[in-house]
């Protein structure tokens, strides 16, 4: 009995021991945007001498940073908005009805998870020029729509399937039309999927790099990963300091939004791979 | 639905995937034929003249030396990011279901948070903990574990190591979060039954686990690996295909191609190569797919 108690200690401290080991590198990004760079290279793990809030001053006051934040999100916000518009009624259909070519359309879905990233961009950039969006935001969201939608609109399949047919038929029975039961019974009901498609979709649009690589020429137009990533290569050494607090900003919001949602977000996650 | 009938009832359902077949249209199928159709075009991006050239893209493709060393990158980038996050995640899924450990749920969403993070603020991060009097070598000189450790990213002979290190980081959550899912999927009584009929534990694992397991496992897997497959960020950031080409896999190598050195159809053909190979577990993950659905 004493045996597996101390087993189960020591069990316990192992997951601890790897929780932490996995987040240390995330946990040293954070404490390195208190210290200047000099300290950091001097001391490359240590605590901050004091909280120096200099380096978040600098980036917001001397750089670009605040304009790339805001391109940011206005860029996932709008992606966000769009995918839910298409996918609700898409994943909604997904999940009623049968219809001709649904499987065709099943597959485009899944097999657009691996589209090479080069050959869209290529094929994107004739109908960005033909629309004169090239280095432009609203460019940029409707790139992001290729790979949110077919995700989004698979995952939502997901959680309407979960919701007995039951419960629209019921109120068309009342008299509803179907667009009018799904409005005021159906979506109601799907609201935590909505709320994790929604997340997916925000993560997905902000964490997004080689597109906006790809298209994005004017510094002012730059979203988050951009800016930092060219960051690196404006001369010199690296100004770690400045490039840590500006990475906690960019790894902030997506970070701070998956932990408030992830109840729903795990669930939606794991659902499509047990059967 | 009543009110419905014929044809009008058969043309019912794709008033709802109006908005859906006009995005995947103009966002998915459109730029990929496009770019399918630019694998046969020489010319620039950004202006310049393009012309047909029919496959001579491809036939050069096959001459050259930096496509196979980018496509020998690509494989065992894949091959070893899997692997490693296959045998890591499982091992964390079994330590977190063990029914002592506490704090499940806790552990299990913060384990996710490097999944969350951006590929490439990740990048930054373990360029920084890599780099030569970095995090990683202050310790292990602390620890006297390397004497002299080696620049990580800057050696050719460790660059794509360190890289698939990185990419392990930032995928082994999600197959972790997988695995536990379909771990606690799996029924006690089964586990209780075997006990009682004598089996170990290293019987159960492999005579009960592992089979009741075998649909998430493939579909993890075949998922990451064409997620893996098309990486193009961790790599970018961390060093660019260097030094002297290395760690030079095939997205990047396309992106060069296409972005930097103005020959789209060259670009356009390496994605092309990427999208066949790719097609192998595509099929495979979309037969898993409908299977699921029949069996549901």
């Amino acid at each position: 009995m004493k045996n597996k108690k101390s087993s189960a200690v020591l069990l316990n401290m192992l997951a601890l021991v790897v929780i932490l080991l996995i987040l240390s590198p995330l946990f040293l990004l954070f404490v390195n945007s208190f210290r200047s760079t000099s300290e950091i290279l001097r001391n490359p793990v240590g605590l901050p001498e004091f909280l120096d809030l200099g380096n978040f001053l600098r980036i917001f006051t001397k750089t670009s940073f605040p304009v790339n934040f805001r391109n940011s999100l206005i860029v996932s916000v709008s992606t966000v908005l769009l995918c839910l518009g298409v996918t609700i009624p898409a994943g909604y259909a997904l999940s009623r009805f049968s219809f001709y070519g649904k499987r065709v359309l099943i597959t485009w879905l899944l097999a657009s998870q691996a589209f090479p990233g080069v050959l869209m961009a290529v094929g994107f950039v004739g109908l960005l020029k033909a629309l004169n969006m090239v280095n432009s935001l609203t460019g940029l969201i409707i790139l992001y729509m290729s790979f949110t939608v077919p995700f989004c609109s698979g995952l939502l399949k997901g959680y309407f399937d979960q919701i007995p047919v039951s419960i629209e038929e019921a109120a068309m029975i009342d008299g509803c039309t179907r667009s009018r039961a799904v409005v005021t019974v159906v979506i109601p009901l799907a609201v935590p999927g909505l709320i994790a498609v929604g997340t997916f979709a925000f993560m997905l649009a902000w964490n997004e790099f080689f597109f906006s690589l790809v298209l994005l020429q004017d510094p002012r137009r730059y979203t988050l990963p951009l800016f930092l990533a060219r960051f690196l290569g404006t001369g010199g050494a690296v100004e770690w300091g400045y490039l840590c607090a500006g990475s906690s900003v960019c790894a902030l919001p997506p970070i701070l939004i998956f932990l408030s949602f992830q109840k729903y977000l795990i669930s939606g996650l794991t659902k499509g791979a047990i059967k | 639905m009543m009110s419905h009938c014929g044809y009008k009832k058969k043309l019912y359902p794709y008033c709802w995937l109006l908005p859906l077949f006009f995005v995947i249209g103009i966002v998915s199928v459109n730029p990929l034929l496009r770019g399918i159709v630019f694998s046969f075009y020489g010319g620039g991006v950004f202006g310049g003249r393009e012309r047909f050239v029919g496959a001579a893209n491809f036939i050069s493709l096959f001459k050259d030396d930096l496509f196979w060393l980018s496509l020998r990158n690509n494989l065992i980038w894949v091959v070893t990011c899997i692997s490693l996050e296959f045998i890591f995640g499982f091992l964390i899924a079994l330590l977190l279901n063990q029914p002592c450990v506490r704090l499940k749920n806790l552990y299990r969403a913060l384990i996710l948070l490097p999944w969350a993070t951006p590929p490439v603020v990740a990048g930054l991060i373990w360029r920084y903990i890599l780099s030569s009097d970095g995090p990683l070598n202050t310790f292990l000189r602390i620890l006297k574990l390397i004497s002299n450790p080696p620049s990580w990213l800057m050696e050719p002979g460790y660059s794509l190591a360190a890289c698939i290190g990185v990419n392990v980081w930032l995928g082994l959550p999600f197959m972790t979060v997988m695995l536990l899912a379909g771990l606690q999927a799996i029924p006690h009584d089964v586990y209780e039954a075997a006990e009682i009929d004598g089996a170990n534990a290293f019987k159960r694992f492999f005579l009960i686990t592992l089979p009741m397991m075998k649909s998430v496992i493939s579909t993890v897997i075949t998922l990451m690996s064409i997620w893996t497959f098309n990486m193009f960020d961790v790599v970018y950031v961390l060093t660019n295909g260097g030094p002297g080409n290395s760690s030079l896999i095939l997205s990047l190598y396309g992106y060069q191609n296409a972005f930097a050195y103005y020959q789209k159809g060259y670009g356009a053909s390496i994605g092309v190569i990427s999208l066949l190979i790719l097609l192998i577990p595509v099929s495979i993950y979309v037969r898993m797919f409908f299977k699921g659905v029949e069996t549901e």
